[in-house]
């Protein structure tokens, strides 16, 4: 089979969407929801995942009647070559924005820990010049990989959980609906954006080699990505008090670094580092991979993969923007966070209702 | 041709990895340091001191051929300066290497450092990616150079295991907590709970544990003693085992001596009554007589009830003293009772309008010791 159309194998999709669920889990977006609801942070997760699953479960269906089509044609379907344009391009701007802050957030955490005398661009010219590769040589490498590497994220990501087992008392998770009811569910409702994964849910069924098992596919990732949550919630908020006014830069990291199996086992941060830098690598070589594919359904090129030196030149273009740390927490946490909300969950569904209606319509007529 | 090229390109890459770079940090280029000390200096600075090796990089020592970083020759090296992370520097330009924490294994506080506020020095060590959470945390009663010095010259073959020996024995002592840099941040950070940590004597040039230094947000405000240790360690379901000393119920002017394990968690309930907590804690020790004096019979079934009732009012008796000295002379909520209580409540909103991390000097408790003596050693009769 010919590289460039390479379809996904059910067990591959899932992986990618793991991975993509897991590079959010190892950024600080496990904090966020936390530092806005407090202790009532486990029942909002079990809300926002309510939340969510309803708002996937409609999206499938919404689905059904567009077999191997993704948003960009159902766009097109729905409005034309205009409304292709307008949604492909805010798409790629939302894969451009999350993939920027995903390279400068880990990148500067990297070069704070172990390569403080390092300049910043020596460390995002290597993550570019991987991603570069894995996408030259196509969405095989790129799925095969991330299948690997996310079975070792994850149990990272457990034993972090399972390293602080010790210290996890009832007081870290009480008064159980936090601060009030309002923050815990009104407020807290906006944190179904930390599930932001669902984005490639629009993108996902023209690569799978099966899309009968479209549903199967999303609903098991959904169900993964969600326990893999509630997982990461519950160490943060046993070594973090949320109350007092400190944030950490990677509160994973953190909790990395209080793990010691033993005498002879110390340290582990530093075997964690090296695969969520691997994991980083599959999750921004996903994304540039969908912004090709976008890119070439708008200008329809032949080969998507020329695209990446240009995707790749403008990721690093972006991540060279000089941003302070404030800047970057108010785009990680209050932009992004409704940037998702707008977009994901509200133009996205808004598109594919019209589409279903326009669907539904146009068959009423021609009976 | 292509072939050769590819070799040669190979090759000369290959070259830059056998050559060693000057300006690569390595193994060499570090100084480690075993414990660091924090006091106040005459100048009313900080004055920050490093235990370490003769020569801090780990290198064979000529004398005992070790090549561990833990030799037995130690430095002291004391600097004054404004803030840690200068004082440092100032070390670092003095011993012409970089000063590494990463094999710290103990940070003293003297108790003027700790009365003063010591969230300062905490934030910027724990901004250190170096430092581990692991490390030992003591307070010291006098200089905390004289605890660095006092190790160094304990004739210890491997000094910062001296300082695990320090917090350890509380594993089977019951006389002190453990108390590490990471126990001592999270409780620092914790609203419900107030920190502690170990508090240390220097004495006769020993070095002991004298109980508990008790905080209340980042300042130091009191000692607590070993027996109130054992009564902390019993009211947070810390205790691995501990050893006390009652009196005789058999015989007057005589001792019995029990080690003690909980059986079960303690279990600690609340209420409210005239805008006063009312604590009730429920204690489970249960019992191994070590030894009773001359007469005794633990076949005999009333002998044992005698006994548990003597330990039960001898644990009540501690355990009391303990509670109203943190309550009513420090109003510090070491035991993390404010935590426990608002697990009783849905919403935090519910739980601050109670007040009682406010009325929480006010409370009055009530103990029920529930002791089982299990097993008499090697003799039941004597």
């Amino acid at each position: 089979m010919d590289n460039n159309n390479y379809m996904l194998q059910k067990s591959e999709a899932i992986c990618i969407f793991l991975i993509i669920m897991a590079n959010k889990l190892i950024l600080n977006v496990p904090y966020y929801i936390i530092s806005l609801v407090g202790t009532g942070a486990i029942v909002n997760v079990i809300y926002i995942g309510l939340l969510d699953f309803v708002f996937v479960f409609v999206l499938i269906k919404l689905f059904d009647k567009f077999q191997n089509s993704d948003i960009i044609d159902i766009s097109e379907y729905l409005g034309g070559k205009p409304l292709k344009w307008i949604i492909g391009i805010i798409f790629i701007a939302v894969f451009f924005i999350v993939a920027f802050i995903t390279l400068v957030d880990f990148t500067n955490i990297l070069q704070r820990i172990y390569f403080s005398d390092f300049p910043i661009i020596y460390i995002l010219l290597f993550f570019i010049a991987a991603i570069s590769i894995a996408n030259l040589s196509g969405l095989r490498a790129i799925s095969r990989t991330t299948s690997f590497i996310v079975v070792l994220t994850l149990i990272s990501i457990i034993v972090t959980l399972f390293g602080i087992w010790g210290d996890v008392t009832i007081e870290n998770f009480t008064p159980i609906l936090g601060h009030n009811l309002r923050t815990t569910f009104l407020v807290g409702a906006s944190n179904c954006f930390s599930m932001y994964f669902i984005t490639y849910i629009y993108f996902i069924k023209p690569v799978l080699k099966d899309p009968v098992g479209f549903k199967k596919v999303v609903l098991t990732s959904y169900g993964l990505s969600w326990l893999l949550l509630l997982l990461t919630i519950i160490p943060i908020m046993t070594l973090f008090n949320i109350d007092v006014s400190n944030e950490p830069i990677n509160a994973l990291y953190l909790i990395a670094r209080k793990i010691e199996l033993g005498n002879f086992l110390q340290r582990v941060d530093a075997l964690f580092i090296f695969l969520w830098i691997l994991s980083i690598f599959a999750y921004l070589s996903i994304v540039i991979y969908f912004i090709n594919r976008t890119m070439k359904k708008l200008i329809n090129v032949s080969n998507e993969k020329m695209l990446t030196f240009s995707n790749c030149s403008i990721l690093l273009g972006l991540a060279l923007i000089p941003i302070n740390i404030s800047h970057l927490r108010f785009i990680e946490n209050t932009f992004y966070r409704y940037m998702i909300l707008i977009i994901i969950f509200g133009l996205g569904m808004l598109i594919m209702l019209l589409a279903n209606v326009k669907f539904k319509w146009k068959g009423k007529k021609k009976a | 041709m292509k072939k050769t090229l590819c070799l040669m390109l190979i090759v000369t890459v290959g070259l830059f990895s056998l050559t060693g770079c000057q300006t690569a940090m390595g193994i060499d280029k570090f100084y480690y340091i075993i414990a660091l000390g924090i006091d106040f200096s005459e100048n009313h600075l900080l004055k920050v001191s490093i235990q370490t090796t003769d020569n801090g990089s780990g290198e064979s020592n000529g004398s005992s051929g070790s090549g561990s970083s833990q030799s037995s020759n130690y430095k002291i090296y004391s600097v004054e300066a404004e803030t840690i992370d200068s004082a440092i520097t100032i070390l670092n330009n003095y011993l012409s290497k970089k000063v590494n924490l990463s094999h710290c294994s103990a940070l003293v506080f003297s108790e003027e450092v700790a009365r003063s506020g010591i969230s300062p020095y905490i934030s910027a060590l724990n901004n250190n990616t170096e430092l581990r959470h692991s490390c030992e945390f003591l307070i010291s009663s006098g200089s905390a150079t004289d605890v660095l010095d006092m190790v160094s010259k304990s004739g210890e073959s491997f000094t910062s295991r001296l300082f695990d020996y320090l917090t350890t024995s509380s594993d089977y002592t019951g006389y002190s907590i453990i108390s590490t840099f990471g126990t001592f941040f999270s409780s620092l950070q914790n609203s419900y709970r107030q920190p502690c940590a170990v508090y240390t004597e220097v004495k006769d040039d020993i070095i002991q544990n004298s109980g508990i230094a008790v905080f209340r947000d980042d300042t130091m405000i009191g000692t607590l003693n070993v027996l109130d240790s054992i009564s902390h360690l019993m009211v947070t379901n810390a205790l691995n085992t501990c050893q006390i000393s009652i009196d005789s119920p058999f015989k007057e002017n005589e001792k019995a001596d029990l080690q003690l394990r909980l059986y079960k968690n303690t279990d600690i309930s609340f209420d409210m009554i005239n805008h006063a907590p009312y604590i009730t804690l429920d204690l489970y020790p249960e019992g191994t007589i070590i030894s009773s004096g001359e007469s005794f019979d633990y076949t005999d079934n009333n002998h044992i009830k005698k006994m548990e009732q003597a330990t039960n009012d001898y644990i009540e008796n501690i355990m009391k003293q303990y509670l109203y000295r943190i309550t009513k002379e420090y109003q510090s909520d070491i035991a993390g009772f404010s935590g426990k209580y608002s697990s009783e409540f849905l919403t935090k909103d519910e739980f601050d309008n109670t007040h009682f991390q406010e009325l929480f000097r006010e409370s009055f408790f009530e103990v029920h010791v529930h002791t089982q003596i299990n097993s008499s050693n090697l003799f039941n009769k004597q």
